[in-house]
């Protein structure tokens, strides 16, 4: 059982709370936790000290990529596979080239937005041992949930419960995985 | 509430008003000897100095009226300012300032006042008339000084009483506002700006100018407030979430921007009709030889640095996160502004730049510092009927 322990989390009424109890958990050293919320909590990312700016990284590539790309696209076809005169204007006539540009710049970033997020998150998963969490159907109605991880260095099953009783959260709980996973 | 009552800056905006009222009357009197010396030309300089001012009062005014509809906290950082900048002492002055023009008006529209060209025909004879040109801009300033006094009044009424109420009639208001600030900004550019050449027309062209003034606006309030993120009461209010919301309103607006100005562009080359893209072979997008295509030169760089710098510059979070570079970004978009200004105004009129351009938008750029710099002294510069900033900024100094 013990080998299968995957954290400690504490149950929230109202955001606020968790956004309080987010801060104290980091500032007592904690690194490796996360939160589960019905809705996105404003200032959340920054109190559990998320800064991953990967995705946003990817997007601005592939936006450029796709933007180049559509140039290159249309470049191609009007002017260098089939020319074509229209209305007398140059065979590159990139005024009208921008529509496509910003669409293939869209697709692109959005697409890439899509599936870096899902990639980086390791999605799509079926299970996950958070799921066996007391009372989590309710992460996605009312309640706002702090986990503490037990890959984080500062973990102790004893010492973390004991500070997270002192969160004034609703209940406290350790969460099993159901196979060893992690 | 009464710890904060009194709200004042350091940085004083009776002192603005003040440098406003002497900057003002240098700039006309350098105009003033523009026109004696330059004649018509110098007059074709009011008209731009005025144009710009108009916009920017304009952008201020739609500003006051989109904070009260959708009533985001970070608008309350800045309310004061657009309440100052676009209240009714800004519109009187508008309207005060048109009279010029209005005496003037056949040096700006001979091209439709003084003919009877069979041109002009059923469609736009009955628009284009010297008589329903002046009773039109009696009506815009009349509407705009009602809605601007309102708000004021009820938003100064608020601070006092408290009234909730005043917020929600300051919303009713607005709503219906925004509608008639569209369609009375069309209509006006379209009067004074697009007339001046009667011949050419595109529908996006006076949405053009609120959107152009609405980023004004915002890039001038975001420079002051991040200017003095050290003095009260932006030192308590300016956290990194309201210059990111401050940052990307003129992000949005910066797009919004170019969104209008390529749109005009694009509909104007795909159609390539003449009396369509007589607007861009005026701005030298048609080459004559021998001729230094000036104003594409400067219609290229007002989409540089007009869009594309502002724009990637904006984009990134860490520049919104940090007043110090926010500021330096949005002064040099806001500064852009006039010369995308003078790019859209002045080849109506001429292809020259002529140096009482500068005095008359050095007169109303003083103009408009005094008058805001004076309306913004007389209320507590940070709006006391909503905390919700002050209140944010207490609970993370606990």
């Amino acid at each position: 059982m013990e080998n299968l322990l995957y954290g400690m989390t504490a149950e929230f009424k109202d955001p606020d709370a968790l956004l309080v109890a987010a801060k104290k958990t980091r500032e007592a050293g904690y690194m490796e936790i996360d939160c589960y919320t019905p809705f996105p909590v404003h200032g959340l990312d920054e109190a559990i000290g998320f800064k991953e700016a990967k995705v946003q990284w990817a997007i601005l590539l592939a936006g450029i990529a796709g933007g180049l790309g559509g140039a290159a696209l249309e470049v191609y076809v009007s002017a260098i596979d089939q020319p074509l005169n229209i209305g007398g204007r140059p065979m590159i006539s990139w005024p009208s080239f921008f529509p496509v540009m910003y669409e293939c710049t869209i697709l692109l970033a959005g697409c890439t937005a899509l599936f870096v997020m899902l990639a980086l998150n390791g999605l799509p998963r079926p299970n996950h041992p958070i799921f066996n969490a007391v009372n989590f159907d309710r992460a996605t109605q009312d309640r706002f949930f702090l986990c503490i991880e037990k890959k984080d260095p500062a973990f102790n099953e004893k010492d973390t419960k004991k500070f997270m009783d002192s969160l004034g959260a609703d209940n406290v709980s350790a969460v099993y995985a159901d196979e060893e996973t992690y | 509430m009464s710890e904060t009552a009194a709200v004042k800056s350091k940085f004083n905006f009776g002192t603005a008003g003040n440098a406003g009222f002497i900057i003002a009357a240098l700039g006309f009197v350098g105009w003033g000897i523009g026109v004696a010396t330059l004649g018509e030309a110098g007059w074709q300089s009011y008209m731009y100095g005025y144009i710009c001012f108009a916009t920017i009062v304009l952008g201020c005014f739609g500003m006051t009226m989109l904070h009260h509809v959708c009533r985001g906290s970070w608008g309350l950082s800045v309310l004061r300012i657009f309440e100052a900048g676009g209240g009714p002492a800004a519109i009187g002055a508008l309207a005060v300032g048109f009279l010029p023009i209005a005496f003037k008006m056949h040096t700006f529209y001979h091209h439709w006042m003084d003919t009877h060209e069979v041109w002009k025909g059923p469609m736009k004879a009955w628009y284009l008339r010297q008589d329903t040109f002046l009773i039109r801009a009696a009506i815009y300033f009349v509407i705009w000084f009602l809605f601007a006094y309102l708000l004021r009044q009820s938003s100064l009424r608020q601070d006092k009483s408290n009234n909730k109420n005043e917020a929600q009639f300051r919303t009713n208001l607005s709503a219906g506002g925004l509608v008639m600030f569209m369609i009375t900004v069309t209509f006006a550019m379209t009067d004074w700006v697009m007339s001046m050449d009667p011949h050419w027309f595109s529908s996006i062209f006076g949405p053009w100018f609120a959107v152009n003034g609405a980023l004004m606006a915002l890039t001038l309030v975001t420079y002051i407030v991040c200017r003095y993120r050290d003095e009260a009461p932006y030192k308590e209010i300016l956290s990194s979430r309201v210059t990111t919301d401050l940052g990307n309103m003129c992000f949005a607006f910066t797009m919004f921007w170019a969104y209008f100005t390529l749109s005009q562009w694009l509909i104007i080359w795909s159609g390539n009709l003449p009396e369509f893209t007589r607007f861009y072979a005026a701005r030298n997008l048609t080459a004559v030889e021998g001729q230094t295509p000036w104003l594409l030169i400067i219609g290229g760089l007002s989409v540089l640095c007009g869009f594309f710098i502002p724009w990637f510059a904006l984009l990134a979070p860490r520049v919104k996160a940090r007043p110090e570079l926010l500021m330096r970004v949005v002064l040099f978009a806001f500064l852009i502004r006039f010369i995308d200004l003078f790019y859209n105004v002045v080849p109506f009129m001429r292809s020259t730049f002529v140096w009482s351009d500068a005095a008359a938008l050095v007169a109303f750029a003083g103009l408009w510092m005094m008058v805001m710099g004076k309306q913004t002294e007389k209320a507590s510069l940070y709006a006391e009927h909503d905390q919700r900033l002050m209140e944010a900024a207490h609970s993370h100094g606990h």
